[in-house]
């Protein structure tokens, strides 16, 4: 428990199992994992071996059915819908493959969104917090704009903007360059990279080993596990 | 043809796949045709093709006027009705009648009873165009004095009385104690006037019509066909003619003519008929006309979402070499089976609701309604059934004809599913819905308002415990006026001997009965100025305890006493209104009063003893502008009468005791009629009553149509917006943000309809305040009240979506994605 103290977010012994037609299917089997303040981890694995559901969890949007998870010291897993849609939108900012904007919404709408869920934050902050995310991705000219009228890479810029503007403790990106070129996709990655010189937690899943590389930290699941690089070499090469 | 046919197979194919649809796109259509036929049918029946009438627009009813007190539109004389029968050129016929009721005792039977009977002049029933299925009608000679001994039934009393007896004809029977013979029975379909139970011969003495002095005595009623070819214009034209020449007429009679401007008119019959229920049924007609849209742009919305589902089929249809008219047949071949469904089952909730729609009418309105499917109102249905197929198509089809077909295949049709044009159309069509409806139940608040409004209105009298009853003094028995006289004292004595009876009345009419006459009067030494027609006031003839029985206060003076007797001195009480109007701020008392100004035996000066408070005489809405003089009716007997009895009891349980003081006097006498007060003032609201129920029920079904409309609307863009309600889920939202957000969008529609539907109601102001009483059409209760129960309806339609929109699970959510 005294790491616990020290990481931003603890896990301990987490399991996942979903039902389905009285079929059990454990997605996650006793996943321990710690991140700290300022790291970048990636998580890679296979498909289906739990790295979204983990995700998920980490990111508040799931519940676990068994084991710990402390996030900055407090326990979180058994907290309500409320707390969790509260803690979601104070401390931890989402990146998404398909980036997930409001069409309706112009990119300044998009950026303000979560901030608008925050109780008591004045209009003058709201704006000075949307505009200083925007220019950290470099798209505070494109304010007006809506979604449909940026590139690809363009909102997937957006959305990492719209991830920082609450200030999260940690910012989880689900394949952040799966519906992206290569070229955008090296942008993103490069500003991910800036993002954590600056001093911002990330936890990233991907599978493409190229951009895992830009982290600091590679954590490999199989199984619902957390694997090393090596068993994890040896259990694909199995399978294959 | 066979293209045609082949679409319709497939639609119904199509509609076979989504049986939830089609049964509520069914079912709603139905509720607004029903709506629309029931509503149609009835106006049919009172306004366009009364029944039994064949060609109504050719009958028209004789009338005569005045341009003085109540007298725009009166009866006519015998005189006024011989200026038509003399217009040969213009009128195929006429004819006139005299309502009459008959005491009627059936063979082996206990009691009389009553029948509605009319006597007629004998060309009466060809004006109508009527023909008997047995027997004859009348013939000249029989409509003479003394061979007045014919009879011909009406079709139900045939059934009912006689048994449906074939060989009723010649068979003799007792009215008002006289025999009379069976020449005629009329068929099923005619029973004019007022379902009347049998007709007999006017047989008015041939001199009645060329006495001039008869030429004012207005108490028949007349009707004539216009000769083919021949306009109501001309009708009047001609009768005005004849006017002119009466009122050009030396002597007396010329100038009151002249100036009371007396003139003969004529009107189409239905309009002196039913002119009553044309405002009321021209409003009905219109609100389940909105209805009936209501439900089409609902239908409208849900294939507009179906269009949406089956843009990926549409767009496999153009890619392979489909015309954009093949694509819009097939898109209205489904409106128009679902419309034709809609019809089927709508005529079948019509024959169901007319029956109900009359319930609930005012009879006395609906007197001559012989309300049925006919074949105007199978076209009528038809066009609107077409009219519903193309306001339910029109928007869909046109979306699935213009498709973005090539985008659409390339994204399984999921493309265009969400366009902002379509829902930007399917939201306008709630708001439109939510604005008629806003429209039709402030309308309805504003008539609601108004009959509460009506409801406190002062009658001038205390009807509560008081019942009343009619009779009728059969001439054969009681034909001298002291026979009369006797009677009714003995009536009088055997009704204040019932127990509980405070004080019992009699006299010729009732306040809110629809009975009781006008006349022309006198006042001593205030002869009447040149080019006046002097005083008019409604006159009433009564007993002795009229006043006390119906708790009309007295103001000054006295009323009638037991020692007002038909020999003692001719005394008269008026009330304010004609003290105030006649007398200025001369004290009446004292004052004498006569008919004709110069006294004689048959019309002495009367001298007015008291002064009373006015009392309404018809209705709650409107009251005469004229004032009312009261005689003994010991003094100036007559034939026909009212009881009325003020009782301790329960108004209701004085029926039977009233029945058996009759019968103490003359078990041979019947009465009818029988009401309390209470009920006669009710009544007189039956009309309005009937408007505010219909057009709350039509403004419930527009607000239930709308809210399912709305709640339509919101549960497609909630499921458009799934992904979106997601991400803010999962970006921190709240449910309560969520719920928020979707409700926001429910009330923003809701808002607008209610802005524009409240425009509208204030735009069509005028068509509203002609049906108000002492109501505002900015009337704040009803305002507030129509707005809380559109806002309660709205949240209600917008609140399940919400919730579910509110319960999505972010991560499911996205994940689908």
């Amino acid at each position: 428990m005294s790491d616990a103290g020290r990481a931003l977010i603890q896990i301990q012994d987490l399991t996942k199992v979903f039902y389905t037609d009285e079929i059990e299917t454990h997605a996650l089997s006793g996943v321990h994992l710690s991140i700290e303040k300022g790291e970048y981890v990636a998580m890679s694995g296979p498909s289906g071996c739990g790295k979204s559901t983990l995700l998920s969890i980490i990111g508040l949007l799931d519940t676990p059915t068994g084991g710990k998870y402390f996030l900055n010291d407090k326990a979180v897993e058994n907290l309500d819908f409320a707390d969790r849609s509260r803690i979601r939108n104070q401390e931890i900012g989402f990146i998404f493959q398909s980036f997930n904007l409001i069409g309706d919404l112009t990119v300044y709408e998009n950026v303000e969104l979560p901030l608008t869920y925050r109780q008591g934050m004045a209009t003058p902050n709201r704006k000075q917090r949307v505009m200083e995310a925007l220019e950290r991705v470099g798209m505070a000219h494109r304010v007006r704009h809506y979604p449909s009228q940026l590139s690809g890479g363009q909102q997937q810029r957006v959305a990492v903007a719209r991830a920082l503007a609450g200030k999260p403790s940690i910012l989880l990106a689900d394949e952040p360059t799966g519906n992206l070129d290569s070229r955008n996709g090296e942008a993103v990655m490069e500003l991910l990279q800036n993002l954590h010189r600056e001093g911002a937690t990330i936890c990233m899943v991907t599978h493409d080993p190229r951009f895992a590389a830009h982290a600091q930290r590679q954590i490999h699941l199989f199984d619902g596990k957390v694997v090393a690089e090596e068993e994890l070499r040896k259990l694909t090469q199995e399978i294959h | 043809m066979r293209g045609f046919l082949q679409d319709l197979r497939y639609s119904f194919r199509q509609l076979r796949k989504s049986p939830v649809f089609a049964v509520t796109a069914v079912l709603t259509l139905a509720l607004g045709i029903g709506a629309n036929v029931a509503v149609f049918t009835v106006m049919n029946a009172t306004l366009l093709n009364p029944s039994g009438v064949p060609h109504p627009q050719g009958v028209v009813a004789l009338r005569s006027g005045y341009n003085y007190g109540d007298l725009a539109n009166i009866s006519l004389s015998a005189p006024d009705f011989e200026d038509s029968s003399e217009g040969k050129e213009i009128f195929t016929s006429a004819a006139i009648l005299n309502g009459i009721d008959f005491n009627y005792t059936a063979d082996g039977a206990a009691t009389p009873e009553l029948l509605r009977g009319a006597k007629v002049s004998w060309q009466w029933f060809d004006v109508f165009w009527a023909r008997p299925i047995l027997g004859r009608v009348f013939r000249p000679e029989e409509d003479q004095p003394g061979a007045q001994h014919e009879v011909v039934l009406s079709y139900c009393t045939w059934k009912k009385r006689f048994g449906g007896d074939a060989n009723v004809i010649g068979r003799k029977l007792q009215l008002n104690h006289e025999s009379y013979e069976i020449v005629g029975v009329m068929g099923p379909e005619f029973a004019w006037p007022n379902r009347a139970e049998m007709w007999t011969p006017l047989a008015l003495k041939p001199s009645s019509y060329s006495d001039p002095n008869n030429r004012f005595n207005e108490y028949l009623f007349g009707v004539a066909r216009l000769r083919p070819g021949k306009t109501l214009q001309e009708a009047n034209t001609y009768l005005e003619h004849r006017s002119q020449e009466v009122r050009q007429t030396p002597g007396k009679i010329g100038e009151y003519a002249q100036v009371s401007k007396w003139h003969e008119f004529c009107l189409p019959l239905v309009d002196f008929a039913s002119g009553k229920m044309r405002k009321p049924l021209a409003f009905l007609l219109a609100a389940v006309g909105l209805v009936l849209l209501i439900a089409c742009a609902n239908i409208a919305g849900l294939q507009l979402a179906r269009a949406s589902a089956r843009q990926r089929e549409v767009s496999i249809q153009i890619a392979l070499g489909g015309s954009r008219a093949r694509l819009l047949r097939q898109a209205f071949s489904e409106s128009l089976l679902l419309s034709v469904a809609g019809v089927g089952l709508g005529l079948v909730l019509a024959r169901f609701t007319v029956p109900a729609l009359l319930s609930l009418a005012p009879q006395s309105l609906i007197q001559n309604v012989n309300a049925h499917i006919s074949g105007q109102v199978l076209l009528f249905v038809s066009l609107i059934g077409v009219a519903c197929a193309l306001l339910c198509g029109t928007a869909p089809s046109w979306h699935m004809t213009h498709v973005r077909w090539f985008q659409a295949l390339q994204e399984g049709g999921r493309s265009d599913s969400a366009s902002p044009a379509r829902q930007r159309v399917r939201s306008a069509l709630v708001v439109a819905e939510i604005a008629v409806a806003m429209l039709l139940l402030f309308g309805a608040g504003l008539l609601v308002r108004s009959l509460n409004a009506l409801e406190e209105v002062e009658t001038g009298f205390q009807p509560h415990g008081v019942m009343t009853a009619a009779l009728t003094l059969p001439s054969a028995v009681y034909g001298k006026e002291e026979q009369q006289e006797n009677f009714y004292s003995s009536l009088e004595a055997q009704l204040k001997q019932i127990p509980g009876v405070q004080h019992a009345a009699i006299c010729d009419a009732i306040p809110f009965s629809d009975s009781g006459g006008s006349a022309s009067f006198t006042i001593e030494g205030q002869p009447a100025a040149p080019n006046e027609p002097g005083p008019h006031a409604n006159i009433r003839l009564i007993s002795a305890d009229y006043f006390a029985t119906l708790g009309i206060p007295l103001l000054r003076g006295r009323v009638f006493s037991s020692e007002d007797r038909a020999k003692t001195q001719p005394v008269v009480v008026i009330d304010d209104v004609l003290a105030h109007q006649y007398f200025g701020d001369k004290d009446p008392i004292g004052q004498h009063i006569n008919f004709g100004g110069t006294p004689d035996d048959k019309d002495p000066w009367r001298t007015i003893v008291g002064i009373v408070h006015h009392a309404r005489a018809t209705s709650l809405e409107s009251d005469t502008n004229e004032g009312y003089y009261y005689f003994p009716i010991v003094q100036v007997p007559n034939d026909s009468a009212y009881i009325a009895v003020k009782s301790s009891a329960s108004a209701s349980s004085l029926a039977g005791p009233l029945r058996a003081a009759v019968r103490a006097v003359d078990p041979s006498q019947a009465i009818y009629d029988l009401k309390t007060m209470d009920e006669r003032v009710d009544e007189s609201l039956l009309g309005r009553r009937f408007l505010v129920v219909l057009l709350s029920i039509f403004a419930g079904l527009a607000l239930l149509l709308s809210a399912i409309g709305l709640y339509g609307v919101i549960a497609y863009s909630v499921r458009l917006r799934t992904r979106e309600l997601g991400v803010r889920l999962a970006l921190g939202a709240q449910r309560s943000d969520v719920l928020k957000l979707v409700l926001g969008r429910g009330l923003q529609l809701a808002g607008i309809g209610l802005v524009i539907g409240l425009g509208a109601s204030f735009a069509l102001g005028r068509v509203f305040e002609s049906l108000l009483y002492k109501v505002s059409i900015f009337n704040p209760v009803a305002l507030v009240t129509t707005c809380a129960m559109l806002a309660g309806t709205v949240l209600l339609a917008t609140y399940l979506p919400a919730r579910r929109a509110a319960q999505l699970d972010p991560m499911r959510t996205l994940r689908e994605e």
